[in-house]
């Protein structure tokens, strides 16, 4: 879905591998997506699988 | 930080949602006649969604080659890992109501058909899975032992 926007970065992490990430950001269930901005602070979050015009809604709030 | 290690299974989110509410329908059988043999095939399709995946039970054979077809839209798809727990999960209640049939107490046997019941339920009418939701959980309370 990214992949026609030149200035968004996706990135897909596994939580079972990375419990300790898991930990500190307090992710509590999946998937759990983190909508972060361009100096990598976190600006929202979508808790379970977010429909597309939400992705793009949250994108177009951060730019 | 962080890694980018195998890709998930991926599967169709209704599948484990048409497979609840077969579950609903088969538990619900089991409480209603206080029937073992029924609860014992139910904790057989729970221990393949356990060991094998979700997608592997008879349920998911039917999703598969009767529902799937019929359905229109796009597939959402999820990963299989927090609905197999949450088939583990499913098995071990089915195991403690068979345990409490082997021993003839009733209220065992339909206190665990009981909460199994209830999480399949939820599962299939609000799409609510339970065992998904303590996926994680659990696996961040192991990590911090």
């Amino acid at each position: 879905m990214t992949a026609d926007m030149h200035d968004v970065a996706h990135l897909h992490i596994d939580a079972e591998a990375n419990l300790d990430l898991v930990n500190r950001l307090n992710i509590l269930s999946t998937p759990t997506t983190l909508i972060l901005d361009k100096s990598g602070i976190e600006v929202g979050r979508a808790v379970g699988a977010p429909k597309r015009d939400e992705v793009l809604a949250a994108i177009a709030s951060v730019k | 930080m962080s890694q980018q290690l195998k890709t998930p299974t991926l599967i169709d989110v209704r599948g484990p949602r048409f497979s609840a509410t077969i579950t609903v329908i088969v538990l619900a059988i089991a409480l209603a006649t206080q029937n073992a043999w029924v609860l014992a095939f139910q904790a057989v399709v729970f221990a393949i969604g356990a060991i094998r995946g979700p997608q592997f039970t008879p349920y998911a054979f039917i999703f598969k080659r009767i529902v799937k077809p019929l359905l229109r839209g796009e597939a959402v798809t999820e990963d299989s890992r927090p609905p197999q727990f949450a088939q583990t999960v499913g098995f071990l209640f089915a195991l403690v109501g068979l345990l409490g049939a082997a021993i003839g107490s009733v209220p065992v046997f339909s206190i665990a058909v009981g909460f199994a019941l209830a999480a399949a339920f939820l599962n299939s009418v609000f799409n609510y899975c339970l065992g998904c939701e303590m996926y994680l959980l659990v696996l961040r309370i192991r990590s911090r032992q």
